[in-house]
């Protein structure tokens, strides 16, 4: 069985050079089988690593094809790892992403991209498996870099459209800097360690004494956790994924939100020993999840397109997964991630589906009374937002009420922060399933043309849906009868050995605070329903109320305009500066343009202005020399 | 640093040497300008033409072609000055010299710059 | 008796040293007079084909050389002087392949283009290996004397003059500062010896006292080569030489010559001068971080790709630096000439595609590449390969020399500086991805296509190629390489 594992990653893969270079010969059924067929059967083999991981937990699997890179002391082997945390992880990323791939078939269907499209998706889904499935730090680093390059691709794929490459281009920048964390922390590993293995790091790392590395490791570790935010938009790197959703819809649902974002989360799970090791990264993950929760929450509640709703309230679910690894629940923010994936998937694609049946109509204030037209959708969305705001048995309550019974375990403040967060999530998923799907239809025309998606596009958000119902009792707590298994099961991965697992044993306020924290979401839901159900006229008159804080809160805080005064105004105005000083003064100004316009009038005051400009570079180069000097003598 | 005191001294005496005696001549001089006395010294006799003028670009090349053979002599002085105590070696050295030598002016030769037209 | 013996000696010990650099003088004297009277106007291409084979040949004798030292010391044939001369050597094959669309479109083909091309490579190949401060400085000025005259090779365009007269003025006023720096610490070392390895033990003992003699000369020689690399502050004949000569030139410039000197840097600072690193270590820091922060923030507001190449070409040099800054020399020279390696690979294919617009009548601006992706999709594909590689976007062959390169920095110590290093080159990841986002995002203009001619076609092949392949396997290769060459 372990020989044909590294399928997994490279079945798609294949895909993708198919349909690269092929391209358009393959007909549209041709992609469409490739695209689907290769992803559904790294699923396949995905589910039987899977099943044989719970079999036999706490088996580790290294697959090394080759020594990769070998240099003097640093030695890094192309290989893969196979444990339960990767196998979950490598699970859930083909599973959705085969239905997404599915999905994309219907939602894809008149875009004359198609193969682009879905080559573009297939290297994608490569890139996830070896960023999952990675032995090594930087093998991990590739992936990392790889799905950033896709999610860049894909943000820019309607590259007509002014807004698509931009959105593309601060993506990737956004990304860079988080990058530069990373690889300020592996290099910072390597150094100390001596190795990017991330088995032997982990090894190495639980047989010292804490005391020993306390500095470097909180180094390494916060600067791994630059790179995590950066990957997984939390504050203050989240600018770029709201924008991320210039792109297609099932991208959106793909990449960012129920896969590429959690990477972040991801690497801080694969090296949990290491940050064990260092309280201080912990509790500054911890304040920077829920900070990002509560954040992106508020933002989301004025919001008027559909998936910039969705899009801050993703930025606010990975701040609760965060918050959970902060909290020391490793498992916990995991199992997160797991659930999250399901029901945010759902909820994107049901929101595309509503896109594609008004015609690419995004504005929710010209949606509403959507129910009976799209029964399929409605039903399905429901769910999903049953599921996010956190009521029994749907998946999100379990995962989320651990998280925060672990952030009141370590300060109350988070717990509450905590709570906050989960309201206003509530408030403004209702919020906006009351403008979408109550109410009169505000736009007649695109009401009357609306229609049901095909079925290449019901069948995932059914599947989608019966997995955000159930797949929740994979972690059902203690607390409530459970046993965590996601926890037992995961357990190997996240401690390595190193020190036994701590159950979380639940007591007492346990249950008090899940029923605090569900009745007043519901409560919050509730609210938010009764207030857009019946048109906008609450709403504006609210908003007419506080002007101000509406006007804060609907323009996103001003985040990017400030930052576009701070920091991209002085670094442009920089280089504005050296180049109308070297190239349009110096060159252009002086070197070009004059002499262009004096040759004819004078062959003497050019050749002066040569010897001139000669003799600037000289005086030049001594000044440079002479402050050369000065360094010495100094 | 000390040591390049005088050095320095120096460079403000003959810095400052000229700007002295340029500044007498100029309070002591009678001042009567004219024409002849602003034209360029040509030996005494009167200039027929601006003193900056274009040359043409084959006095260069001649002027490049003399300094190169020049240099030649330049190595040839010192060996003739010691040729008793260089011997054999030195004259088959200065002989490989000359034959390389005459690859250049192979080549200019036969590229036609030793030709005026 | 005594005489022919040591003729007999110096014949077979060190001539042996040298025959690659000797072979190229001797063709390109050969090529030059008589040659050339036997080759019809009509036919001087045909150069083009006898220059590669000398280079070629010249390759392979110099790879071949005995380790050894010779000369009276003046010369030294070790892994390092073989590894660089590769370089080299490949440096002028790219060249020369890549000059003949534009030579033959300009009809300007003649027998001095490719003897320049060659005596320069033989003041490399010398450059390189030379121990001694004066044997250098005469393979130094072999080297830039033919290059500046290559600089001015069209003649007939103002530009091309232009940017070759003020290379060469600027050059020799930066040939006369490293001769006087030469010159002091000839005699700061008791005016014995300009032997390095001699000069290195003199110097460290009089440097004890703090002789103002050494920093200043050390200081000297310092701006002389900083000048040959193109480095922050004396890089500013470097952009204009850059657009103004022939762009295979530029492309030359940009390979050979700098491999070259940093060959040389390697030999006289992180070997030679070791005993006194201390005077020089910190003006080298200063110097590269300039290096890296001007190359990259003027590189950003570019508009002309041949520009965009040079101010990056800067930062690069940069970067190089590190290596030459760390205190391993071996371990130093082994990264920058790995780093060397692939930066000749991507550099070679962008120049080749750049040329290849240029032929067609499109200038050198980034706008020209406009819609690339779409109208020739091949080649848009290895022009992005090769910017993302220069950009060291993992997993490109162009990230590992960079990491590598940077841990070897960071593990001596220069940790501040390594910090920059990865900023500035994050800002060097936006404009060559802007290119790239022009390549493929912005509408293309209706142009024919035209054939890109065989020579530059198999450059930007195999400089694809190996980039590829160097990403996924290679990579231990060209390491076992570096070992072996530099071993």
């Amino acid at each position: 069985m372990h020989t044909h594992l590294w399928l997994i990653p490279f079945l798609p893969f294949l895909g993708f050079l198919a349909m690269g270079l092929l391209g358009r010969r393959l007909g549209r059924t041709g992609v469409a089988v490739i695209g689907v067929g290769t992803v559904v059967a790294s699923f396949a083999l995905s589910l039987i690593a899977f099943a044989a991981m719970k079999a036999a937990p706490g088996q580790r699997l290294e697959l090394v094809a080759l020594d990769w890179m070998a240099v003097d002391r640093l030695r890094v082997p192309f290989g893969l790892v196979f444990d339960p945390l990767s196998t979950a992880m490598a699970l859930a990323v083909t599973g959705i992403g085969a239905l997404i791939h599915l999905y994309s078939v219907g939602y894809m269907n008149e875009d004359e991209g198609y193969p682009r499209f879905f080559a573009y998706l297939n290297l994608f889904v490569f890139f996830m498996l070896i960023l999952v499935l990675g032995s090594s730090l930087p093998l991990i680093f590739v992936g990392w870099e790889g799905v950033g390059l896709c999610s860049y691709l894909l943000i820019g794929y309607y590259f007509r459209t002014d807004f698509a490459p931009a959105a593309g281009l601060k993506a990737f920048l956004t990304n860079r800097i988080g990058d530069l964390g990373m690889v300020v922390g592996m290099m910072v590993l390597f150094a100390h360690f001596g190795t990017l293995t991330v088995g032997e790091l982990l090894v190495k790392a639980g047989g010292l004494s804490p005391e020993t590395t306390f500095g470097v490791l909180t180094f390494a570790t916060l600067m791994l956790f630059v790179g995590a935010t950066g990957k997984s938009a939390q504050l203050p790197l989240y600018v770029w994924l709201p924008d991320a959703m210039a792109g297609p819809t099932p991208v959106s649902a793909l990449i960012h939100a129920a896969t590429m974002v959690t990477a972040g989360i991801f690497l801080v799970c694969r090296l949990a020993p290491l940050f064990e090791l260092t309280p201080i990264t912990l509790t500054v993950i911890a304040w920077v999840g829920a900070a990002t929760a509560l954040f992106a929450a508020t933002i989301g509640l004025a919001q008027r397109d559909i998936k910039k709703v969705l899009a801050y309230s993703t930025v606010s679910q990975l701040g609760y997964m965060v918050l959970g690894l902060g909290a020391g629940g490793f498992a916990a923010g995991f199992f997160h991630v797991f659930t999250h994936a399901w029901f945010k998937a759902l909820l994107f694609l049901g929101a595309g589906s509503v896109i594609h049946a008004l015609h690419h109509e995004q504005d929710l204030f010209k949606m509403g009374g959507l129910r009976a037209k799209l029964p399929f959708t409605f039903w399905t969305m429901l769910i999903g937002t049953l599921a996010i705001m956190g009521l029994p048995p749907f998946a999100g309550f379990f995962s989320k009420d651990e998280i925060l019974y672990l952030a009141f375990l370590k300060s109350p403040v988070l717990w509450g922060m905590g709570v906050l967060g989960a309201c206003l999530t509530s408030f403004y998923m209702w919020r906006l399933m009351a403008l979408a799907f109550w109410g009169e239809p505000r736009d007649a025309h695109a009401f009357a043309h609306a229609h049901e998606s095909p079925r290449t596009m019901t069948v995932p958000l059914v599947v989608l849906a019966a997995g955000s119902a159930v797949v929740g009792f994979w972690g059902v707590p203690e607390a409530f009868g459970g046993h965590f298994q996601v926890g037992r099961f995961l357990a190997p991965s996240l401690t390595y050995g190193q020190t036994a697992a701590e159950a979380v044993h639940h007591h007492g306020p346990a249950v008090l605070l899940a029923l605090i924290s569900t009745g007043l979401a519901i409560a919050c839901g509730w609210w938010g329903f009764a207030s857009y159900r019946g048109g906008l006229a609450l709403a504006e008159a609210r908003a007419a109320r506080w002007p101000g804080l509406h006007r804060w809160v609907a323009g996103k805080y001003f985040v990017d305009e400030g930052i576009e005064k701070v920091v991209l105004g002085p670094v442009r105005w920089l280089g504005n500066l050296l180049w109308k000083l070297f190239d349009v003064i110096l060159i252009d100004g002086i070197g070009v343009n004059l002499p262009g316009a004096l040759t004819r009038v004078s062959g003497d005051l050019l050749a002066l202005h040569q010897t001139g400009r000669v003799r600037n570079y000289a005086l030049l180069m001594t000044l440079g020399a002479l402050g050369l000097f000065w360094v010495f003598l100094r | 640093m000390r040591g390049y005191a005088p050095i320095l001294l120096l460079f403000l005496v003959a810095l400052a040497l000229p700007v002295i005696i340029w500044n007498l001549s100029r309070l002591l001089r009678p001042y009567a300008p004219s024409a002849a006395k602003a034209s360029t010294y040509e030996c005494g006799i009167t200039p027929a033409t601006e003193a900056r003028d274009q040359f043409s670009v084959r006095y260069y090349l001649v002027a490049v072609m003399f300094l190169v053979f020049d240099v030649e002599t330049v190595f040839l002085f010192p060996w003739a000055v010691q040729m008793k105590e260089l011997a054999l070696f030195g004259l088959i050295e200065i002989g490989i010299f000359l034959f390389l030598l005459l690859f250049g002016y192979g080549y200019i030769w036969s590229k036609g710059a030793l030709t005026w037209e | 008796m005594s005489f022919a013996q040591g003729l007999l000696e110096a014949l077979t010990k060190d001539l042996p040293l040298l025959y690659g650099p000797a072979l190229l003088a001797v063709a390109a004297t050969l090529m030059l007079w008589p040659g050339d009277r036997f080759v019809g106007r009509g036919n001087k291409k045909a150069w083009a084909f006898v220059a590669a084979l000398v280079l070629l040949a010249a390759g392979a004798l110099a790879l071949t050389a005995p380790t050894d030292e010779g000369f009276n010391r003046m010369f030294r044939v070790d892994g390092l002087t073989k590894g660089f001369q590769a370089l080299c050597v490949m440096g002028g094959l790219i060249t020369i392949a890549l000059s003949q669309p534009q030579l033959n479109a300009l009809k300007e083909q003649t027998v001095e283009y490719y003897a320049l091309i060659l005596f320069s490579v033989c003041g490399m190949m010398l450059l390189v290996g030379a121990t001694d401060l004066v044997s250098m400085y005469f393979s130094l000025e072999l080297m830039a004397l033919c290059i500046y005259v290559l600089v001015a090779y069209l003649r007939h365009q103002e530009r091309s003059v232009e940017a070759g007269l003020k290379y060469f003025l600027l050059g020799a006023f930066s040939s006369g500062i490293l001769l006087y720096g030469i010159s002091l610490l000839f005699a700061a070392a008791g005016g014995v010896t300009t032997n390095l390895a001699e000069l290195n033990g003199r110097l460290a003992l009089v440097s004890a006292n703090g002789s103002l003699l050494v920093y200043a000369g050390v200081l000297m020689v310092l701006v002389g080569f900083a000048f040959k690399v193109a480095a922050v502050p004396f890089h500013m004949w470097s952009p204009d030489a850059y657009e103004g000569a022939p762009t295979p030139i530029t492309a030359f410039m940009s390979m050979a010559p700098k491999a070259a000197a940093l060959g040389a840097f390697l030999r006289v600072f992180g070997t030679g001068f070791q005993g006194i690193a201390s005077d020089w270590m910190l003006p080298l820091a200063y110097i590269a971080g300039a290096s890296m922060v001007l190359g990259n923030v003027a590189a950003l507001r570019q508009q002309s790709l041949k520009r965009l190449l040079a101010y990056s070409s800067i930062a690069h040099v940069g970067y190089m630096l590190l290596g030459v800054m760390s205190g391993d020399a071996q371990a130093g020279a082994q990264a920058i000439w790995l780093y060397m390696l692939t930066y000749l690979l991507m550099q070679s294919g962008a120049f080749a595609i750049l040329i290849y617009l240029q032929g067609k009548g499109e200038g050198e601006r980034i706008d020209d590449f406009r819609g690339l992706g779409r109208r020739q999709p091949v080649l848009a594909f290895a022009m992005m390969v090769f910017l993302l590689s220069l950009a060291g976007i993992p997993p490109l062959v162009g990230f590992f020399s960079k990491f590598i390169l940077f841990k070897l920095a960071i593990e001596q110590g220069h940790v501040a500086l390594t910090v920059l290093a990865l900023l500035t080159s994050a800002v060097a990841a936006y404009y060559y991805l802007n290119v790239v986002a022009v390549m493929y995002f912005k509408e293309a203009p209706e142009t024919e296509r035209a054939p890109m001619g065989s020579l530059a076609t198999l450059v930007v092949t195999v400089s694809c190629a190996l980039i590829l392949v160097g990403t996924f396997f290679g990579f231990r290769l060209m390491d076992w390489m570096g070992r072996i060459v530099l071993g």
